[in-house]
């Protein structure tokens, strides 16, 4: 499962900052939504539950773009991971 | 509290796009809530911005390069103090500490107090002595080795594998790709540094940067991890991030520890992509970038001058990360009598 580090910070206007490396990002509103569902601690088919219910998307689409959003997470070493999803 | 009134000199006025860490160091001394200095800046260039600015800097003597040698230095030290009685002196300039540590007791005898490294910590960590002093320490630092000439690489070239860091022995780094530029180089730092000239194995990675200052008993009064987050193409950082790194302040507290640093100091590191940490640099004085200490908690330049005043000086254990400096340029538009006074009386 994914998690994001304990360190870093999230506004709610999606700027992320790195602590640790003093980079900083910015989500869109989706983004922002995911990345703080994953931080409460939901794994992906919880992450896909609570989004089809907001928002009109196939599940193997949002699939595929979620995991290509994690990757990129994780590029960023923004995450660190526990187990699989 | 009142604040107590002390005369403070110092040097590194050099404002420019390579900066000294005069004027930053003036920023903190002035935001002191425990000192009530008097700037006296000790310039060795009618250019230097610092002697214009008198909202910083009280008042500017002309002083002669270290490189004219001791005496003419220590005269006119001499003079300027019978006119200023001046309590400390801060040089924040690598080429011209040397000098002044040698003198430290000459200065004292005049009345002026420094807080310098020793003789041995300064010595000790200069470039070409980092593989031993990196072996001494237990810190990872890349090979390297000083040379004389092109035809010393030579014969240690197969050591190396390109591309090699060039670097003169106070200031200027390049990276090489080939013989052909370690030879562009080499000539370009001899000919304003002087020799040696270190080669230094390359480390890919972030460079991260800590300012801190070391009370000479092997403490460490404070610290600041930072991140160049601007380069200029000069190398010198425009902008930076304060940083949360115990990794880097574990080092720091180990390398002032172990040789019981005093004074300021800069340690330039490198990031590898495996989180390992590389020393490449230590910097014997405070970096031009120490106003972001500042305005993160730590009062470096203020806590340098109580312990020069062997003042209790309480170690900083906090501060904030994520607090940015961002350098600007400004065009300052002086007197043409002040340029003129600097010019011909040595005095403004």
């Amino acid at each position: 499962m994914t998690r994001i580090k304990k360190n870093i910070a999230i506004s709610d206007s999606g700027f992320v900052f790195d602590p640790g490396t003093g980079d900083s990002y910015s989500l869109n509103p989706t983004g922002l939504e995911i990345v703080q569902l994953i931080k409460s601690g939901k794994d992906f088919q919880q992450v896909l539950a609570e989004m089809s219910i907001k928002y009109e998307v196939d599940p193997e689409s949002f699939e595929r773009y979620y995991y290509d959003f994690t990757t990129t997470l994780k590029q960023l070493r923004l995450t660190e991971s526990d187990g699989e999803d | 509290m009142e604040k107590i009134k002390l005369n403070i000199a110092l040097s590194g006025l050099n404002n420019i796009d390579s900066p000294g860490p005069g004027i930053p160091v003036i920023r903190g001394i002035r935001d002191s809530t425990k000192i009530d200095a008097r700037i006296i800046g000790l310039a060795y260039d009618n250019l230097e911005p610092g002697p214009y600015m008198h909202e910083l800097v009280d008042k500017t003597y002309k002083v002669p390069y270290p490189s004219d040698g001791v005496e003419p230095l220590l005269d006119r030290i001499k003079y300027i103090q019978e006119k200023e009685h001046v309590d400390v002196l801060i040089p924040n300039f690598d080429s011209e500490l040397f000098t002044f540590m040698k003198s430290e007791k000459v200065l004292r005898d005049m009345g002026i107090r420094t807080f310098l490294p020793t003789l041995q910590q300064f010595e000790e960590r200069h470039k070409s002595n980092l593989p031993q002093y990196g072996e001494k320490y237990g810190v990872k630092v890349p090979y390297s080795e000083p040379i004389g000439s092109i035809m010393d690489f030579r014969k240690i070239e197969e050591k190396f594998d390109y591309p090699v860091v060039v670097k003169g022995k106070f200031y200027d780094a390049y990276i090489a790709y080939d013989l052909e530029q370690v030879g562009i180089y080499f000539n370009k730092i001899a000919a304003k540094w002087g020799l040696p000239i270190v080669i230094q194995e390359f480390v890919r990675g972030t460079e991260v940067n800590v300012v801190a200052l070391g009370d000479g008993n092997g403490n460490t009064v404070g610290a600041v991890p930072m991140r160049k987050t601007y380069i200029t193409d000069k190398g010198k950082g425009w902008g930076g991030i304060t940083l949360q790194d115990p990794a880097m302040l574990d080092l720091t507290h180990k390398i002032i520890s172990q040789t019981h640093w005093r004074g300021g100091m800069e340690l330039e590191l490198i990031r590898t992509a495996a989180n390992e940490l590389y020393m490449i640099e230590i910097n014997p004085r405070l970096p031009a970038w120490v106003y972001l200490a500042v305005a993160a908690g730590q009062n470096l330049p203020e806590a340098l001058v109580m312990l020069a005043m062997g003042m209790e000086v309480k170690p900083f254990t906090h501060y904030e990360v994520g607090k940015m400096f961002i350098r600007y340029s400004y065009d300052m538009i002086c007197d043409l009598k002040e340029f003129e006074q600097l010019s011909t009386k040595g005095e403004l």
